[in-house]
């Protein structure tokens, strides 16, 4: 049996999505409910500066936490997908090996 | 060589076999495009996070008496960056953790922050809730991406 690129290709893209659908619904309901906590925390420590809790240093160094505690949920949202991504790629690559050892009707890979 | 890859391959054997070929060369290894699972990242981010809410949570319980002072529980600082340094040097011995490397980054400069809030004046009950759950959410988000390298094993 030839290997038919068309096939194989198919069959890598089948693999991908199907990673694909796996993995980013984990990862946007992870930002969703990050994105919740971190305006939940602005709304608080608007709070705070308006009740005068806070004096003008706390405030800023308080929102720069905030502003790095943002930072570092994004990086986890931006890691998640290149996983997401290396996932897709390697479930692509797995299709492959399957379409070539049944082609040639021997485990080649 | 050629006999063999036309008996396999049929009329068209050369082309289709230089990419099957590339192909199963490109196969044979998975690609890894962030760096592998670390527990001790894991387990150390665990701990500090515990750390830092272990500190604040005594901070509220003493909050509004001269315990809860800067002066009186400024040892707490140094000794904690010494710990997320050595967490930083962890993660930066790792390759394509960059991430992670930032993300630490971010923490030296949050922990700086809340020591500058101390130094600046007595800590309100409120102002120790709001810095306790950034810095879980902080540290959450770090375990978070420390526990998705774990292939194969989501």
């Amino acid at each position: 049996m030839a290997l038919d690129p068309s096939q194989i290709a198919a069959a890598m893209l089948k693999a991908a999505k199907h990673s694909l659908a796996s993995d980013w619904p984990k990862a946007r309901a992870y930002t969703e409910q990050e994105f919740k906590r971190l305006a939940q925390s602005l709304a608080d420590i608007g709070t705070l500066v308006a009740a005068g809790t806070v004096n003008e240093q706390q405030a800023r160094a308080l929102v720069q936490i905030h502003k790095n505690t943002t930072l570092t949920v994004m990086l986890t949202i931006e890691g998640l997908g290149i996983i997401a991504v290396e996932n897709a790629i390697n479930a692509a690559l797995a299709a492959v090996t399957t379409a070539v050892n049944k082609a040639v009707g021997l485990t080649v890979l | 060589m050629r006999r063999a890859v036309r008996r396999v391959f049929g009329g068209r054997g050369d082309r289709l076999a230089a990419i099957a070929l590339i192909i199963g060369m490109a196969s044979g290894c998975a690609i890894r495009l962030v760096s592998n699972y670390d527990e001790q990242i894991d387990k150390g981010a665990t701990d500090l996070q515990k750390e830092v809410d272990t500190f604040l949570t005594d901070l509220e319980t003493k909050a509004g008496t001269p315990e809860a002072s800067y002066d009186m529980a400024k040892a707490f600082y140094p000794r904690y960056l010494v710990d997320l340094r050595a967490l930083q040097v962890r993660a930066h011995a790792q390759p394509k953790n960059e991430l992670t490397e930032k993300q630490l980054d971010l923490m030296m400069d949050s922990v700086e922050q809340l020591r500058r809030q101390h130094q600046a004046g007595p800590l309100a009950k409120a102002v120790i809730d709001v810095n306790r759950n950034l810095f879980s959410q902080a540290w959450g988000a770090i375990v978070k991406l420390e526990l998705a390298k774990k292939r194969g094993e989501r």
